[in-house]
């Protein structure tokens, strides 16, 4: 927990004009998000800790430079860095989805490839490519009627956070982030149908 | 599958989705999190090797693909550059041994010249650690594009097949397993010719990127249910791809329709059949029931599953030859039986263990692809590629002893299947170690584990050592209830049965094998399999206590059971007639053994690779029969051939050619050349030494004939050591076989014999 407390006294400082801190500050959390990525990948299945990071590594950095991007100056404190990187992860993963829709849309030009690619129109990764896109909309949709919910699914489905972590992100208790995340649940199911 | 089924199941997949972190579990974001940022930095231009990259023309989740050309004022050549995603580990060691991998499979790769195999040209790691190949760059439309566009008629979409099925099978007799057949990996020319695209790139690919079909999901269509399930890749899975690449390409072709095909409705039956032992046993039979079909001749399902099956019987008969050793027989098929048994055992239990996430299937592939009845008698590198696999192991999953307890077994196994049973042990010994040490493992995996390593000491007779092993696994199976536990139980009984056999104890193997025969028909009825093959036991333990007559009936009965209920051509009924016919022959009822005898190697010659070991002992078999028939000028024919043989295979299969030397040596005793047959009996004994595997099938039998020979030649001196020598070995390993010990006191009463009448002869 020091780390994290010397991160919130660096985003501080940062914060109060010393633009040289950021770069500390960025080693400090890249592996904060690393972690939650592992974290989050680990939920279901035992892979090796040395191909998960290989894994998380791509993405991870991603979030990363998006985040990095912005000014510094946006980022107030530890929570929310993690509360801009859920919608970041959000961002990142909802696009991706629509450019591979897109991609299949825009006619597959077969090529002598390897072949499990984009082209490949692999059913199941459209699949969740389309429900991706459905999710973002219901997200958006959300966001009129319950903006709460909304940052809690990005930060339990799009970050993977646990309940005590965004409960911590989001400044309120575990209860309601539990209460949220169930009806946030119960909504989308209904608009993600596919 | 109900509507009502389906629905359910969405249900749940949207729940499973809408979970914690469920985004990065999503397959759609595997490319992202496999790197997709490295590939960034590749420009066009840069160079690969000889090649410079020309122009980008495709990208996925594992490799770019360019094409490019190489660098060279003498002549043009344009390669299609695949660039794969493999993200090389920080740990160096990890990396040295992807490389090593990488590089030992592109070997393979090169191997593959084939006109419908498009070529590997190259392959390399680029200064950043990318690893690259050229491939030979095809100018095709895919093979499903093509079939729509010429409207192609199910006999031409068979003309295809055909010859994307001889690629095929020409690259499996290199080793080397496609896994992912698909339309767009065959590209038909604007000439008609096909070539096949990726061969083996998918297994290469596997072993860094995670082979789990649920995540990766790329050609589920295509997969196998065995590749679904996440097992090993074999030959049948690329079976199964062409049975579904062919109805998938006719479902193209216009006004055809399957049920108005009940011939290729059987024969894609056949290759798509849920388990892949009922499938075609490799594309070579695909392809002739193809040929057939366009011929307009009978398709031969059913003989094709015959020879299958008749394979499937040599690779556990694998020593059928009657030296006069029924035990010795009895013991190494008993190993094989039990290997074979475990291998289709696997498709139950064990393979949804070693399906775990981390174990890297490449590997097991690897392993699988070089066992020589996959390869076809081609062993290349094996060894080396086992011991890369144990060293991995140990470095890659020490954090997860029972994936590594499973693979060591499989390593394992597959050094028992090439009989390199030396090699088996301390492996099998890791893995029942980390068997023992781990108190969350089923017991019926312990118990496999226990059994195999009982089964690789007892047939180096330890006897006192496996027979622990095999009460230990016993004690294990007891309390289980599952049928496959009682089926596993009365298996390990034969074992041990067996074991008391080794021991001397022969009336207790009787008595043991007698109450687990009883056992397996109260529980399984007298119908089953496992009963027949405790009767085939029993009845040998019979024959060598001397009541042969009792044991024959037994063996007759065990046979008739099979037939009935297995039918004849089934592997065990074969295996059973064979040793079934052995008995009459060495009880010397020649005129009902030898028809059988004649038979049942005929089968056996005519499904066996001509340069294999089994060949080799196929044919010695048929030249003891020959003698025995008195037809000596035809046993002579047969033995050379087999000596031929027997002297190409590699050092390790020294148990061949010492039992064709020891036929051999007889033959030339029944032929009155005790003179000849001096040398080659020395020969036997050279190659009969201890540490090598020949002298582990000898219980005295061949220090027995030498004492023969050197006795026809009158130099009893020299007799009594060899004598006396068969004798350790009689008493040491085994309840001496009767018939031996009979032998060998006839042999000693003529020594005796001779020696008198020579002193007679030197007094007057």
């Amino acid at each position: 927990m020091d780390d994290l407390a010397h991160v919130t006294a660096l985003l501080a400082q940062a914060h109060a004009g010393d633009r040289a801190v950021w770069g500390s500050i960025l080693d400090a959390l890249y592996p904060e998000l690393k972690k939650v990525a592992h974290a989050a990948l680990r939920g279901q299945n035992n892979r090796r800790i040395a191909e998960q990071d290989l894994q998380t590594t791509a993405l991870v950095h991603e979030a990363w430079l998006r985040l990095a991007s912005r000014a510094p100056m946006q980022i107030r404190d530890r929570k929310h860095f993690f509360a801009l990187a859920s919608v970041v992860m959000r961002q990142i993963v909802c696009d991706f989805a629509r450019e591979r829709l897109a991609h299949k849309r825009g006619g597959a030009l077969w090529r002598q490839s390897l072949e499990d690619s984009v082209e490949a129109l692999d059913a199941e990764q459209l699949r969740h490519a389309q429900r991706f896109v459905d999710l973002d909309s219901a997200l958006a949709e959300l966001e009129h009627i319950a903006p709460r919910q909304v940052r809690v699914v990005e930060c339990r489905f799009f970050l993977g956070l646990s309940d005590a972590q965004t409960a911590d992100t989001l400044n309120s208790s575990v209860r309601t982030v539990r209460r949220d995340w169930a009806d946030a649940r119960a909504w989308l199911k209904r608009a993600v149908s596919v | 599958m109900t509507p009502q089924s389906k629905l359910e199941q969405t249900t749940d997949a949207i729940s499973d989705f809408l979970r914690s972190g469920g985004a990065w579990n999503s397959p759609l974001l595997k490319p992202l999190l496999h790197g997709a940022p490295k590939l960034a930095d590749v420009q066009i231009g840069e160079l690969f090797g000889p090649f410079r990259l020309l122009q980008r023309i495709g990208q996925g989740g594992m490799a770019q693909v360019f094409c490019a050309e190489r660098i060279s004022d003498d002549f043009h050549q344009q390669v299609a550059l695949k660039i794969l995603h493999i993200p090389l580990a920080d740990d160096p060691f990890i990396a040295a041994q992807t490389a090593i991998l990488f590089r030992r499979e592109r070997q393979i790769l090169a191997r593959l010249e084939h006109a419908g195999i498009a070529r590997l040209i190259d392959g390399g790691l680029n200064p950043q650690g990318r690893q690259w190949l050229a491939m030979e760059f095809i100018d095709g439309t895919p093979i499903d594009v093509y079939v729509r566009m010429q409207l192609a008629t199910p006999h031409a979409i068979c003309q295809l097949m055909l010859q994307a099925g001889n690629a095929i099978e020409y690259a499996h007799s290199r080793l080397a397993v496609h896994r992912d057949i698909k339309p767009s990996n065959i590209l038909v020319k604007p000439d008609g010719t096909l070539k096949i695209l990726d061969f083996g790139i998918a297994s290469l690919l596997d072993d860094s990127v995670e082979d789990d079909p649920a995540l990766s999901a790329l050609t589920r269509h295509f997969a196998s249910p065995e590749q679904l399930r996440g097992e090993a890749s074999t030959v049948q899975s690329d079976v199964y791809q062409l049975g579904v690449l062919m109805a998938e390409l006719l479902t193209l072709s216009p006004n055809w329709k399957l049920e108005n095909d009940p011939e290729i409705a059987a024969i894609l039956r056949r290759a798509c059949a849920e388990s892949s032992c009922e499938r075609y046993p490799n594309v070579a039979c695909f392809n002739a029931d193809l040929r057939c079909w366009q011929a307009h001749q009978p398709i031969s399902v059913r003989q094709a599953s015959w020879r299958y099956r008749a394979w499937c019987l040599l690779r556990r008969q694998r020593v059928a030859v009657t030296v006069g050793a029924v035990a010795a027989v009895l013991l190494i098929a008993a190993i094989s039986m039990f290997v074979w048994q475990l291998v289709h055992a696997r498709q139950r239990a064990e393979q949804q263990a070693i399906r775990a996430e981390s174990v890297s299937n490449f590997l097991v592939q690897v392993f699988n692809a070089a066992s020589p009845f996959v390869a076809k008698g081609q062993t290349p590198t094996v060894n080396d590629v086992l011991q890369a696999g144990v060293e991995r192991l140990d470095k890659d999953l020490a954090q997860a002893p029972e994936i590594r307890g499973d693979l060591y077994m499989v390593i394992g196994r597959v050094h028992v299947t090439l009989s390199q049973l030396d090699q088996a042990r301390p492996l099998l010994e890791r893995s029942v170690a980390l068997g023992r040490a781990d108190t969350t493992l089923a017991p019926e995996k312990l118990a496999a584990r226990l059994r195999m390593l009982g089964v690789v000491l007892q047939s180096d007779f330890q006897t006192q050592a496996a027979t622990m092993l095999l009460v230990e696994a016993e004690q294990l199976l007891l309390p289980l209830k599952s049928a496959a536990a009682q089926k596993e139980l009365i298996g390990l009984r034969r074992n041990l049965a067996l074991l008391k056999y080794d021991a001397g104890d022969l009336v207790g193997a009787i008595a043991l094998q007698r109450a687990s025969v009883a056992d397996a028909i109260a529980r399984f009825g007298p119908g089953d399999a496992l009963v027949a093959r405790g009767k085939a036991n029993l009845a040998q333990f019979l024959a060598n206590y001397g009541k042969h007559s009792e044991g024959l009936s037994v063996m007759k009965d065990a046979l008739e059971t099979l037939e009935h209920t297995l039918g004849a051509s089934h592997p065990d009924t074969m295996a059973i007639r064979s040793a079934y016919a052995s008995m009459l022959v060495e009880g010397g009822d020649l005129s009902a053994g030898a028809p059988l005898m004649e038979s049942s190697i005929a089968n056996a010659l005519a499904v066996t690779p001509k340069t294999s070991p089994m060949y080799a002992l196929q044919l010695a078999s048929r030249g003891y029969l020959r003698r025995e028939q008195g037809r000596l000028p035809e046993a002579q024919t047969d033995l050379e051939a087999a000596y031929q043989i027997a002297r190409a295979l590699p050092p390790a299969d020294d148990f061949v050619s010492v039992t064709v030397l020891s036929e051999l040596v007889e033959l030339r005793l029944a032929q009155g050349q005790a003179q000849a047959a001096w040398p080659l009996a020395q020969q036997m004994l050279a190659r009969n030494q201890d540490g090598h595997h020949a002298i582990r099938a000898d219980l005295g039998q061949r220090p027995l004939l030498a004492a023969k020979v050197l006795i026809a030649l009158h130099r009893c001196a020299e007799a009594q050591a060899y004598l006396q020598q068969s004798e350790t070995l009689m008493r040491a390993r085994i309840a001496a076989s009767s018939r031996l010990y009979g032998e060998l006191l006839a042999l000693r009463e003529r020594c005796i014999g001779l020696d008198q009448k020579n002193i007679g002869s030197s007094d007057s």
